[in-house]
């Protein structure tokens, strides 16, 4: 049997054997392994096994009530991702409140099944309210696209109408969706202490400040470079300003890439995202997408508060929408160049290169 | 850190060659893990109690850190000092922690004293490290078999108990989007590593606590996204052992 989308062999042949070997009593642990697999057909488009749905409406609202408690335990004490790069804290999360998803789809299904409104279950409407306060937390700190990428194989289960819209484009990741708001003036001749170099390193900020401090400090320009190095070489998050700043301007900024997106295929639908932090001085900030053959760039800043942008042949003198630019060009492997100009004569501009292969 | 410490060939196609991680990587990964500055770190208005032990490595067989030992090495991490320099992790003495969690990134990364941070946690971080080197022990000549084959036979297990020994290995997408290789077990311990070149090289090794036959079933079907035209992202591997004994 060939299927449009990998997860749903898995579902269906989960399925085939809960519908042959059903739990003989409405134990909790099981109602909850039952839901799941439930949820997840439903979502997928899948059939559910005459048996499964039988099985189901005789769940009592007591048990499925014991179910949501367990899930809004396990979504409460979840940790939440730094950013779009806290990759095993991303997945874990993604991938609890997609189950937590499955089960809640679960639980109507039983519920409409026994003619039964899910709303009455004890513990339901909590376990909807801590999902929107998951999706609250997650919209924060990461983008959407990092979302459903770390969901991995249960991204065929998102349809139209998925918990993830509820991240929107969520311009977070490094700082949220606010516009850095510290352009890198620096409060003091001190060092820079650890948090204002890793607010640095991954975001951009204090950029004057950390490198006004680095040109007079041979220790701190070498540690810090040596950071730098280390935290690309582990592919965690550099933004472009502490980039540039490692290559001391010879030549383009690198941004590593793989392969694949150079060629990227319709069927494949590759998609990479790169936060390139704040674009100090300007209070302003970007990321790249990188997709199917084109590399956008996403500029965001304060409404009014920028003239233009530039990027490769492109550019546009307004926003895309309210604090917002948007230009995609053709993905190419020569330098791009990126020329931000705020509304007070200010300019960031950098020249970037594409590069296939690992960041390094 | 050399991890794992030598090479192996899982199937023809498949090997893992070993790779050396520059202290500071290393130790952010032994801190955030095993130590359990990742949950003492952990963001977001969901959390309660964060505990250092959420991961649960003090719960693996033998355990990989006590909370004796733990505390005990945070003592001589703090008291270490070179040149000047200190441990710069905040939250590292604490069991728990219920406050505020500031955007946190792991400070290792940046760390000047790590090399020595490194020698003092150097059983731990070995004991860390040997979750990969079990797991690619027990994938020693490993079973392909279809995805669909392996939920059926996942759901026939977490309706009659999940065998501690069950390991799951796939090969496609990571969560960021590179290539590379998951190996999830039934411990909740999970390995991942990048595919470059032909060759399976760590990015890291982390432990989830999973309470439940369903949430242990769950972690084991979470293979990898397959990528099209990779003929090796289209099946999973298990050890045969374990395929054969639950047969």
């Amino acid at each position: 049997m060939t299927h449009s989308y990998p997860i749903a062999e898995m579902i269906e042949s989960a399925l085939a054997v809960l519908a042959e070997d059903l739990p003989a009593v409405h134990d909790v642990e099981q109602v909850e392994l039952v839901l799941e697999q439930a949820g997840d057909a439903l979502r997928g488009g899948l059939p559910l096994p005459r048996a499964v749905a039988r099985w189901l409406a005789g769940v009592s609202a007591e048990t499925l009530g014991a179910v949501a408690d367990r899930w809004v335990a396990a979504l409460s004490s979840r940790a939440l991702p730094s950013d779009d790069d806290d990759l095993d804290t991303l997945c874990g999360a993604v991938s609890l409140r997609d189950r937590a998803e499955s089960a809640a789809v679960g639980i109507r299904r039983a519920c409409a099944g026994a003619d039964r409104i899910a709303g009455e279950v004890p513990g339901f409407e909590a376990l909807l309210a801590t999902q929107r306060q998951l999706d609250e937390g997650l919209k924060a700190r990461v983008s959407r696209a990092a979302a459903e990428s770390a969901l991995g194989i249960r991204r065929g289960l998102l349809a139209s109408g998925s918990w993830t819209d509820a991240l929107g484009e969520g311009e977070a990741g490094a700082s949220a969706g606010e516009p850095p708001s510290v352009s890198g003036a620096a409060p003091s001749s001190a060092a820079p202490p650890d948090e204002v170099l890793a607010a640095y390193v991954a975001e951009g900020r204090w950029a004057a400040w950390v490198e006004g401090f680095a040109a007079n400090s041979p220790e701190l320009a070498e540690s810090l470079a040596e950071t730098i190095a280390v935290l690309r070489e582990e592919r965690e998050q550099v933004g472009i300003v502490a980039r540039r700043w490692q290559q001391r301007g010879a030549g383009p900024v690198l941004l590593g890439l793989e392969e694949r997106l150079a060629a990227a295929d319709g069927a494949e639908r590759a998609r990479r995202t790169l936060l390139l932090g704040a674009l100090s001085p300007l209070d302003a900030k970007a990321r790249l997408i990188v997709e199917d053959g084109h590399v956008t760039v996403r500029v965001l800043a304060n409404p009014g508060t920028l003239r233009a942008v530039r990027f490769g042949d492109s550019h546009l003198e307004a926003e895309s929408s309210p604090g917002q630019w948007e230009l995609t060009v053709a993905w190419t492997e020569g330098p791009l160049s990126l020329e931000v100009e705020s509304a007070d004569g200010r300019r960031f501009e950098v020249a970037l290169a594409l590069q296939p292969g690992a960041d390094a | 850190m050399q991890i794992p410490s030598k090479p192996a060939r899982l199937t023809a196609e498949l090997r893992v060659e070993p790779r050396e991680v520059d202290a500071r990587a290393w130790q952010a990964h032994v801190l955030k893990h095993p130590f359990g500055l990742g949950a003492l770190y952990g963001l977001g208005p969901l959390a309660g109690g964060r505990r250092w032990n959420a991961e649960g490595w003090d719960a693996t067989e033998p355990p990989t850190i006590t909370r004796e030992e733990r505390a005990e090495t945070v003592v001589r991490i703090r008291a270490l000092k070179v040149d000047g320099e200190r441990c710069g992790a905040s939250r590292l003495e604490r069991e728990e922690y219920r406050g505020d969690a500031p955007h946190a990134r792991m400070p290792c990364y940046a760390c000047s004293i790590a090399r020595r941070c490194e020698e003092i946690t150097r059983e731990i971080g070995e004991r860390y490290a040997g979750a990969l080197t079990r797991a690619l022990e027990a994938l020693a000549d490993p079973l392909a078999v279809r995805r669909g084959a392996l939920a059926a036979r996942l759901m026939q297990q977490a309706r009659h108990g999940v065998d501690p020994s069950a390991l799951v290995l796939s090969v496609g997408r990571l969560g960021n989007g590179d290539r590379g290789a998951r190996i999830s077990a039934a411990s909740g311990i999970r390995s991942e590593l990048y595919l470059e070149r032909g060759a399976l090289r760590w990015r890291t090794t982390y432990k989830e606590d999973l309470g439940s036959a369903c949430a242990r079933v769950s972690f084991l079907k979470e293979v990898l996204q397959p990528i099209t035209g990779l003929a090796l992202s289209d099946q999973a591997w298990v050890p045969r052992r374990w395929w054969e004994t639950i047969s």
